[in-house]
């Protein structure tokens, strides 16, 4: 997961102008990192373009921390 | 930007909405016109907030005088009160007692047939009367709302009201996700409406300047016209007596200057569009609420 990983988290903390050291697994995001919904729209599609893997509506059920959102994503990209 | 703006509710009264369904099945049209006469005397007096508001609208930004401004407030609750019998009654099959007009829809399907589209419309006129002249491509209509405000339309139905000819798509600020699915509907080729005009409490808005007075509007229609690359319009329907008049202005999007400029150019084109529409139909202004953020001051 890692090379990804830090990318994501590059990226991330330019588009969304949150500190790099704030993407711990453990981080709310929407609460400890500051994402409101129109900022998950810039987050599918960076995602989407970094790892190929593309988020619905229905995959974000229940997804409430930074960790959850990167094992969602690694799931997607094994399935 | 945090700003006092709409509380997400809605005014409205079940009975009110049965006994003038009531009228047009049987009475027709214009006999509920003349009972709307009657029954927007009692809203003037009842409904104080949306009074205040209004003569704040005339008062101050038409600069109208008190006499006109005080016939005009009265004039605004009917002509209020016959858009939402109108809208009632093209729901109960009347669309033939209506003439339809539109500017700029030849574009407007051009882009449909290509793909999909946003619009962005405003509280002004009766946007839903076009729905019986949009045909088939109502079908593709997925109108974003509030969750509050679908929940009560899926209780109206499920109390016998007639099934919504165009799709919801129910966004809730506590949902991270909701909003994806306006991006997974225009991945679809359906086209999204929003309303432009409605600043919710806690949500991103800007201050722009408004009809000569600074005014609050959410950011988030304009953010998502700038960033889904699809052609986007603005759109509005506006009451002509009998006939509604479609205006369909297709927005400039260049991402020239980052999404950020584009953001703020879509909602300049967008406050120009609505105020050329309000200088042509100032009484179909419908947010009922202190609009402007400028302080109040005694008119």
């Amino acid at each position: 997961m890692t090379d990804y990983k830090e990318v994501l988290i590059g990226q991330l903390s330019e588009e969304l102008e949150v500190s790099r050291d704030k993407f711990v697994d453990g981080a709310l995001l929407k609460d400890d990192l500051g994402f409101d919904s129109l900022d998950l729209v810039d987050v599918v599609v960076l995602i989407e373009e970094t790892v190929g893997v593309k988020l619905t509506q229905r995959d974000f059920a229940g997804v409430k921390t930074f960790g959850q959102m990167l094992d969602l994503i690694e799931h997607k990209r094994q399935a | 930007m945090s700003a006092e703006g709409w509380n997400a509710k809605s005014r409205g009264n079940a009975t009110g909405y049965r006994i003038f369904g009531f009228f047009l099945r049987h009475f027709g049209l214009n006999f509920a016109y003349i009972n709307l006469a009657y029954v927007v005397l009692y809203f003037v007096l009842a409904a104080p907030a949306q009074r205040a508001a209004l003569w704040d609208y005339y008062r101050r930004t038409w600069h109208y005088g008190r006499l006109k401004s005080a016939w005009c407030v009265y004039l605004h609750f009917f002509r209020f009160g016959q858009c939402l019998v109108d809208k009632m009654a093209i729901t109960q099959g009347l669309s033939d007692k209506f003439e339809f007009v539109a500017e700029g829809y030849d574009d407007f399907l051009e882009s449909l047939n290509r793909g999909s589209a946003i619009m962005i419309g405003a509280h002004v006129g009766a946007w839903e009367t076009g729905t019986p002249f949009f045909g088939d491509y109502a079908k593709r209509m997925h109108i974003v709302m509030f969750d509050a405000e679908y929940q009560k339309i899926k209780e109206a139905i499920h109390r016998g009201a007639p099934q919504l000819p165009y799709n919801i798509i129910a966004v809730n600020e506590d949902d991270l996700g909701s909003i994806l699915k306006i991006s997974e509907a225009l991945q679809h080729n359906a086209y999204v409406c929003m309303q432009g005009d409605r600043y919710v409490n806690n949500g991103r808005c800007e201050r722009l300047d408004f009809m000569g007075r600074e005014a609050v509007f959410p950011q988030g229609p304009f953010i998502l016209g700038a960033k889904m690359r699809v052609p986007v319009y603005f759109y509005f329907s506006m009451r002509e007596g009998k006939k509604y008049h479609f205006y369909f202005y297709r927005a400039t999007v260049s991402t020239a200057g980052g999404s950020r400029a584009c953001q703020l150019d879509l909602m300049r084109q967008y406050v120009s569009r609505l105020e050329q529409v309000l200088h042509t139909y100032p009484q179909q202004w419908f947010n009922l609420y202190r609009f402007w953020s400028d302080p109040s001051a005694a008119v």
